[in-house]
This record gives structure tokens, sequence and C-alpha cells, in this order.
């Protein structure tokens, strides 16, 4: 059994659970930060076989995507605090009040 | 053949998400998701893949933490006490995902998914990912630029206070 693709799975395993269960939103945040990091390493290992390193640049491709991701909903979540005066996702539930 | 660097490695990375998953102090989390990027950047340098490795470190652990970090520190007043995160539907979360891991696992131990050639053993890495930039992916380069700069922009205009 490869050892490198069973710890991407766990890693995949464990973002999902963190964003299906967390209550704060920063948290989910760092949930899906997990399920990418097990993206690119499945994209790095399988660039092995490959003399172009195809993978690779997937793998950097999707980091960036990571970066951006992250910086549009660190914004969206600091509006969110503003309006609400919590990131707690239960607590909103409301388009305008 | 046991390849224990890896295994340990692969530990570490493991044992560092399992306990992410159990953290409920969010400053907690933010530094065990340090530890877990950290070590999937050791796999990558196992897996010869330097450049992806030094650009995990600069870019997970040098740009995404610390927005992660600021984002702990201004979206909760600080008030001496820890920083508290609860949880719900736990144990069905659990199960379900446990059976997508279960289904992973099967396939990963009934298909030969291994590299078995080895094509980047004596490669430069950055000089082939740079000739590659420029080549073959450079409008994927220039469109991920590109959306890299609206993003960041449009970011900065979301977040702005509007002072009239």
């Amino acid at each position: 059994m490869n050892i490198i693709l069973t710890i991407a799975a766990f890693l995949f395993c464990i973002g999902t659970i963190i964003v299906l269960t967390k209550k704060n939103a920063i948290f989910i945040l760092i949930g899906i930060e997990l399920m990418f990091n097990a993206s690119i390493i499945n994209f790095v290992h399988f660039s092995q076989a490959d003399i172009l390193m195809q993978g690779q640049m997937a793998a950097l491709f999707v980091m960036v995507l990571a970066v951006v991701e992250t910086a549009l909903a660190l914004a969206i979540i600091f509006k969110v605090y503003k309006h609400y005066q919590t990131v707690d996702l239960d607590k909103i539930n409301e388009l305008k009040n | 053949m046991i390849d224990w660097v890896t295994m340990i490695i692969a530990g570490i990375t493991g044992g560092a998400a399992l306990l992410l998953l159990f953290q409920r102090n969010l400053f907690y989390a933010a530094t065990l998701l340090m530890l877990t990027l950290l070590g999937t950047a050791a796999l990558f340098i196992k897996m010869s893949a330097e450049f992806v490795a030094i650009s995990q470190i600069v870019v997970y652990v040098g740009g995404v933490l610390v927005l992660i970090i600021f984002g702990i520190l201004l979206t909760n007043r600080i008030s001496g006490s820890p920083i508290l995160i609860g949880q719900y539907r736990f144990i069905p979360t659990v199960l379900l995902t446990g059976a997508l891991f279960y289904a992973l696992l099967d396939v990963l131990t009934s298909s030969s998914l291994s590299i078995n050639n080895k094509a980047t053993v004596a490669q430069e890495t950055v000089s082939v990912i740079g000739i590659n930039l420029m080549t073959e992916n450079i409008l994927v380069f220039e469109l991920i630029a590109i959306l890299l700069l609206v993003a960041l922009v449009g970011a900065s205009t979301i977040a702005e206070s509007k002072h009239k």
C-alpha cells in the first residue's frame, strides 16, 4: 500500500470532517486548506513518473488558487463580522436585518 | 522495503491533522495546521519536488497561515480567554467520512497505483518547471496571474471600510 496516497486520503477526510462539523468560519477555511493540500500531494506523487512534470505544474497552480480563495474568503468573513459581530455560522441566518 | 523516513514524516503529518480535528482552541488549530503544512513540504522533498516544497513553505506557511492568523485575531474579541470553537453533527459526519476513507483505502490497496519507474531522478526540477512555465503552460500562467491580481484587488475592495 502506498503511504503517500494514504496520507493524502487521510488529510482529505480530516478536511471534510472539519468543513462539515465546525461552527467557526475560519476553522472551515483551515479544513479547506487541508483538502487543497491532499490534492496537491496527489498531483506531485503522480508527476514522479512524468518527465515533463505536469503534475508539479498543476500543484503550483492549485497553490495559487488556494491563496486567491483564502484572501477572498477572509475579506467576506471580515464584512460578515462587521455586520453581525460574530463569525459563528449558526448565528448568521438572516440576509437582512 | 519500508521507507522509514517517509513513514515518520507521514505519521507526523497525519497526527497533526488528527489533533487539529479534535482541537477546540482556534489558535492552537492554526499552529497545528502549520505543522501539517510543513510535514507536507517534507513529503514533497521526499518525492524530489523541491520547488513545490519551497513554494509550499513560502506560500502556505508564510502567506495563507499568516492570513488565517490575522483573520482569527480580527474576528474575535481578545479578552484573555482562549477562543473555543463548538461543533455539531460530529458522530454522523465521522461515520460518513470514515466510510469515504475506507473506500479510498480499498481503491488504493486493490489497484496498482504505485510509481514503478521514477522519471525525475536525475533531473533539475527548477529548470524544467521554468521552461514549462514559459512554453507549454504560459496561457495558464498568465491567466492565473491575472486571476490573482483581480482577486487581491477585489478582496481589498470588499474589506475596505467606507468612511463617509
